[in-house]
């Protein structure tokens, strides 16, 4: 079970984040993102060996959406920071 | 039994107490203090168990964790494969022998053993695979000859119970390691946990005659541990097993309850900022002719039953060894007044000063031999030696019933090797000793292949000292280190794997699945090269010792079969848990009715006073019907629904998800999330609307209601709410990043009543409804405010029904007021049948029935709802769907051609009677209801091109079900019951 | 189960428990990023700073728990006059959806710690703090009042069913 640095509540148990997807099924613009690009991300993936940033949210806690730099074979985990544009940032 | 097996003195059981306990039947007496183990050696039984595949008699082995023979059951129809060396001995204790039948005595499938050549390595694979229909019938026989021991008829009556915790050092094993360890970083101010598997603190410490600081090793144990205790930072838990260690420092822990408590087994999960292992070693015996017989036992499990116990393992021993920890077995057991016949070691010299001490003993020592074989029944007769340099044949007799025996000690890495710690092969101990750590770990002691007792002391300051460092804390210079002194204790050892031409269908490298050294021979030689393989071929190193005593033997015989260096053949997986676990600690009190958590809704107990029949919708408790005294399920839905169609029905829909969005983005963000057009949405109005995934597929359905210019309201499906909310959260967090939105969720706090019915208006007036405009005057889909009964309500003209209705939002604790009120004024409660069943009428679709996630708004006939310009979920997803539709599943009506059939849910369509299939199926029933409105039975269904299929027959099967015709019925629009709707808005 | 005020009973572990439902709880959400509008709205109720994250500030009136970004909840036992009316946030009404169970005792701690993962020692979880996190599978607000005390949030619709399993469960051992 992981131990996931939250940037608000601090080191918390996996338990209390779900795995939302990998970054690479993250739209880069959503509004301005085109049909192919939405395919593509959706379900045209890598899935390599290695370090992945990846969405999570820690759902069990304070709900913040958070991008986790995470090995997915060794379980390690280089960064956590908040999703998108600062929004979940800030007090 | 002639002679005391117990010792006049000594040891650290209590001679002044007795305790009384069974062993298959007969009564003992044992101390307390002992385990079943020791109690059962100190009554002389020497056999204990029959092993797995031959039947052997088995006696005890060791002393620790590690046992591979001593398995019993504890109680009648107790937790079975129970290691009698791990049960501390309590008044009463009941304890049974496995793998037998009739009695331990008398086996009748002993035999086996006799047939040991043609029970060859593989031998269930290679027999049974013919004919392969058979195995059904060698499966029932092969299950009671094979097999360990035999789960329990009854439910498990133990409770059990999951902990956390957390601490910045957590040092596993209280041997010299692990308390040197514990002390350092507790002093250093460190939250330290310090658990050991056994009842004992102090390890081998109670197990040797070690002096520290001129006391004896388990006096110097108790002390430290009695100080650790004194300590508010420290946490000490003995009988709790480190059992698995995972990622980023989380290690598992199996706490049993004290011995004769009613306390509950304990699962903790520990994230610690540093791990301490200090795990040890474990003793390893050598393969050779007889090594299984009840009476071989390792020699330093000899040791400890006389230094711990008090407890003569045997009255004539032989020792046999390859390094100089034995020679202090030959010691103790003489000093504690056991013959000891010779010490046999394979090696040319011993350290001087062990040496020194077996001469004074005036114990014969014989170097450079080897032991040929043990033998004996029940128990062990005598053992044969001979020279190691010597001719194969000429051996002679030693007689004696205890041989003691050692091949060195393995570090017990597992814990370090589960948490991803390399490890490499050491050839000064013949052992795999841990190479690198990959998490935030310190080791220390023997588990390193470090094995004197000033080294584990030191080790352990260290580490302690490192590990509270690392955690943050700045330590005092290390205390003096303690003076110690244990001869015989420096760990090289001589490897000796299996002794030269004593391999024979008798020389075991596991006992307890009955492996031997010519089974892994031969399975090397049939290509099962590589350890995994061997493992899974042989059963070496399975059971619930996982190879403890013998995996280190099995690789060394495969190595020097196949001429490689051990360090290259690698080891099995170390994979958790360490030992056993019972199953119902790893489930916790998580089982039954508290699998999940139930939820109520506010009006829960004025259904229960109603004597509602309940069902589980999502994690809510939900009234499905009322019944009156007397009455059927198929009576009180039936009822409900004409209640409904024909008067005012009431239903509790508080289970709803509801939620608030609000900012001023809020009407952006609503065009974005919904499929349907919702900009021209009047403040005060209400909508219909769905909610699509990427993909196109509807993904929940609810209302919309704008409260006004920058707040909305919506509700959700009872069982998607949770989802609909991440999901929200998501798309405004990721894909409308920048918008001024916020989304609350308010669920708790509303209460919601649908009162339907055509004469629901007039219940309403009566109850006392003040709003504006009049609630019978409040236009269909227009919401309002204002109270009923005199409570603050939000009131939505909205239908689920298919009849005039109107939703009351009230807060959650004002609910049964209002609840009361209507009951009060003719209003009839209806549950979720009757709801169905009136949604099925109207053609309704239901979430997890028409919307099932394969299913689009336009597959299920909402084509008029999508195809706005502006960008929202599933847009492209739906546009990519239907550009190559084909002949995608739409929703229609089924109405069978005899009235009285039902058609069930699940049931599949075909376009011909009686074709059967893959690809037969044109579509399948989602959802069907007796129609007491039009007393008949109705259906909708998801049939392939379904719309343009209007007015044809097709056959509904469902021959899962038991249905031997297939139903005849003609499809029509998914509307049953007043298509116009005019019943909505009179 | 009807939670009218406060009911009080002993737990298995020996701590107290105290349900209460008879408060108010609004939650209050800012849509946009600025930091100004909740310590305008602090101000205005005389609430002392600082708004720290994790940590409650309070007054003889109300208590505000920072407890997730940008979304605070405010408890308060006395009926709070109209929130002034600032732009920015979005006051939501939640006081019938909320339970409060106070666990008091010197083994509340040890309690909490069968079913929240978080870590609660005094050093990282102590008095003033508050935090989102799970209890059983349940997601709860935590706010710890004093050294041995807790005050635990929980959805109204969980509540009958946390109390009957955790909070009056049957003797279980104490370590």
């Amino acid at each position: 079970m992981h131990l996931i640095e939250c940037p608000w509540c601090g080191p918390r148990a996996q338990v209390e984040f779900t795995y939302h997807c990998d970054s690479e099924g993250l739209p880069r613009d959503w509004e301005s993102e085109h049909e192919t690009e939405l395919h593509e991300r959706m379900l045209n993936r890598t899935n390599a060996i290695g370090f992945h940033v990846e969405l999570w949210n820690h759902a069990g806690g304070c709900g913040s959406w958070l991008l986790i730099d995470r090995h997915n074979r060794t379980h390690d985990i280089r960064s956590v920071a908040y999703a998108c544009n600062g929004r979940s940032g800030g007090k | 039994m002639t002679r005391r097996r117990r010792t006049g003195s000594g040891g650290q059981v209590d001679r002044r107490g007795a305790i009384s306990f069974c062993f298959d039947k007969r009564r003992y007496q044992g101390l307390p203090g002992d385990t079943l183990a020791s109690a059962l050696l100190a009554n002389g039984v020497t056999v204990v168990g029959r092993s797995v595949k031959y039947h052997r008699r088995r006696g005890i082995f060791s002393i620790g964790s590690e046992e591979p023979n001593a398995l019993v059951r504890i109680g009648n129809d107790g937790q079975p494969n129970t290691r009698a060396t791990m049960v501390p001995l309590i008044d009463g204790l009941e304890a049974w022998s496995q793998n037998r039948w009739p009695t331990l005595g008398f086996d009748v499938f002993a035999m086996l053993g006799a047939l040991a050549p043609l029970l060859s390595t593989g031998f269930y694979y290679k027999t049974f695979m013919w004919p392969r229909r058979a195995w059904k019938a060698y499966e029932h026989v092969i299950r009671k000859v094979a097999g360990l021991g035999e789960p329990p008829v009854r439910a498990d009556p133990d409770a059990y119970e999951h902990a956390f915790g957390h601490c910045d050092v957590m040092v596993v094993g209280c041997g010299p390691a692990g308390l040197s360890a514990a002390r350092v970083a507790a002093d250093a101010g460190a939250d330290v946990w310090l658990v050991d598997e056994s009842p004992w603190a102090g390890g081998w410490l109670n197990r040797e005659r070690a002096t520290i600081d001129s006391r004896t090793g388990s006096e110097w144990a108790a002390a430290e541990i009695a100080y650790l205790e004194s300590l508010a930072n420290v946490r000490v838990l003995l009988q709790t097993t480190a059992f698995g260690y995972y990622d980023h420092n989380l290690v598992a822990l199996a706490q049993l309850p004290a011995a004769g408590s009613a306390g509950r087994q304990r699962l903790w999960r520990v994230r610690a900022s540093r791990v301490i292992l200090a795990t040890g070693a474990i003793e390893r015996p050598c393969v050779f002719a007889g090594n299984d017989l009840p009476g071989v036992m390792l020699a330093g499990a000899a040791r400890a039953y006389v230094n711990q116990f008090g407890v003569r393992a045997g009255h004539r021993a032989v020792v046999f060894t390859n390094n100089d920890s034995a020679y202090r077995t030959a010691m103790d057991l003489h000093d504690a007044g056991v013959t000891v016949v010779a010490v046999v070691d394979c090696r040319t010299a011993a350290d001087p000063g062990v040496e020194e001490e077996i001469r004074q003993r005036k114990i014969p020592i014989l170097k450079e031999h080897v032991l040929v074989c043990a033998a004996g029944g029940s128990r062990l007769r005598h053992v044969r030696v001979r020279p190691a340099a010597g001719p194969a044949g000429r051996s002679s007799r030693l007689k004696c019933d205890l041989l003691a025996v050692s091949a060195g000690w393995s570090p017990a890495i597992h814990l370090h090797a589960q948490s991803g710690g390399a490890s490499t092969y050491d050839e000064a101990t013949a052992s795999v000793i841990p190479a690198d750590n990959r998490q935030a770990t310190h080791l220390a002691g023997a588990v390193c292949g470090r094995f004197g007792l000033a080294h584990c002391l030191d080790d352990g300051a260290r580490a302690g000292a490192a590990a509270a460092a690392k955690a943050g804390f700045s330590c005092q210079p290390p205390r003096a280190v303690a003076r110690s002194r244990l001869p015989g204790d420096a760990g090289e050892v001589a490897p000796l794997w299996a002794v030269p031409d004593s391999a024979s269908g008798t020389a075991f490298v596991d006992l307890q699945n009955d492996v031997t050294g010519g089974d892994v021979e031969q399975a090397c030689l049939e290509g099962y090269e590589s350890v995994e393989h061997l493992k899974r071929y042989t059963t070496l190193g399975m059971g619930t010792d996982q190879g403890k005593t013998s995996n280190i033997n099995g690789l060394a015989i495969l190595a020097g079969r196949r001429g490689r260096p051990i360090a290259s053949i690698g080891t099995t997986t170390f994979r958790p848990p360490y030992t056993p676990v019972t199953m119902g600690a790893v489930a916790g009190p998580e089982v039954r009715e508290r699998l999940e958590p139930v939820r109520r809704s506010p009006l829960h107990d004025v259904h229960a006073e109603l004597a509602a029949e309940f069902d589980h919708n999502g994690l809510w408790l939900r009234p499905a019907y009322y019944p009156a005294a007397g009455e059927s399920m198929r009576d009180a839905v039936e009822r409900e629904t004409r209640t409904v169609r024909t008067d005012c029905g009431i239903i509790d829909v508080s289970t709803l998800g509801k939620f608030e969005v609000q900012g001023p983005d809020a009407a952006r963000f609503m065009e974005r999330v919904y499929v349907n057009r919702l900009t021209r949405l009047a403040s005060g109005r209400s909508r219909y609307g769905l909610m699509l995934r990427e993909d196109g597929m509807i993904f929940d359905d609810g209302t919309v209601t704008r409260l006004d210019e920058s707040r909305y309201f919506l509700t959700t499906s009872t069982s998607h709410a949770a989802h609909v909310h991440e999901q929200l959260d998501y798309f405004l967090e990721i894909c409308c990043a920048g918008m001024e939105v916020a989304v609350t969720c308010v669920t708790e706090y509303w209460a919601a009543i649908a009162v339907a019915g055509p004469r629901a208006p007039a219940v309403l007036q009566a109850v006392g409804v003040d709003c504006s405009p009049r609630i019978e005057q409040l236009p269909f889909m227009a919401v309002t405010t204002g109270t009923v009964a005199g409570i603050p309500a939000r009131l939505l003209r909205i239908s689920f029904s298919g009849e005039w209705a109107c939703e009351i939002y009230v807060p959650a604790r004002q609910s049964t007021h209002v609840w009361n009120e209507l009951r009060r004024h003719g209003a009839l409660p209806y549950g979720l049948e009757a709801m169905d069943t009136l949604r099925i009428e109207k053609g309704f679709i239901g979430v997890g029935a028409e919307a099932n996630g394969r299913t689009t708004p336009i597959d299920l006939g909402f084509a008029r709802m999508t195809g706005k310009t502006e960008r929202h979920i599933g847009q492209y997803g739906l546009q990519r769907v239907h550009r190559n539709a084909g002949n995608r599943l739409e929703l229609v009506g089924l109405l069978a051609d005899d009235p009285g059939a039902a058609m069930n849910q699940g049931a599949q369509l075909l376009a011909t009677q009686g074709q059967r299939g893959f690809g037969s199926s044109i579509g399948h029933v989602s959802s069907a209801a007796y129609s007491p409105t039009l007393g008949r039975h109705v259906a909708l269904a998801l049939l392939a091109g379904g719309r343009s299929r209007t007015g044809d027959s097709v056959y509904v099967a469902d021959p899962l079900r038991g249905s031997k015709r297939d139903l005849r019925a003609s499809v029509c629009a998914p509307c049953f019951y007043d298509p116009d709707g005019t019943r909505l808005q009179p | 189960m009807t939670l009218a005020g406060a009911t009080e009973f002993e737990t298995p572990c020996g701590a107290t428990a105290v349900v209460d439902a008879g408060f108010r709880m609004l939650e209050i959400a800012a849509w946009g990023n600025d930091p100004g509008a909740i310590e305008m709205l602090a101000r205005t109720l005389a609430l002392p700073p600082p708004l720290h994250p994790g940590r409650a500030t309070g007054n003889d009136l109300m208590q505000l728990f920072p407890a997730a970004p940008r979304r605070w909840w405010l408890r308060s036992d006395h009926d709070v006059t109209p929130l002034p009316d600032i732009d920015g946030l979005a006051v939501t009404e939640m006081s019938d959806g909320q339970v409060c169970v106070r666990l008091h005792g010197d083994t509340a701690r040890d309690w909490l710690a069968q079913y929240c993962p978080m870590d609660l020692r005094p050093r990282s979880f102590g008095t003033g703090q508050v935090a989102w996190t799970l209890f059983s599978e349940l997601r709860v607000l935590l706010h710890c009042v004093d050294s041995n005390a807790f005050d635990m949030y929980l959805g109204s619709s969980f509540a009958e069913d946390i109390i009957a399993h955790c909070l009056t469960a049957r003797t279980r051992t104490r370590t």
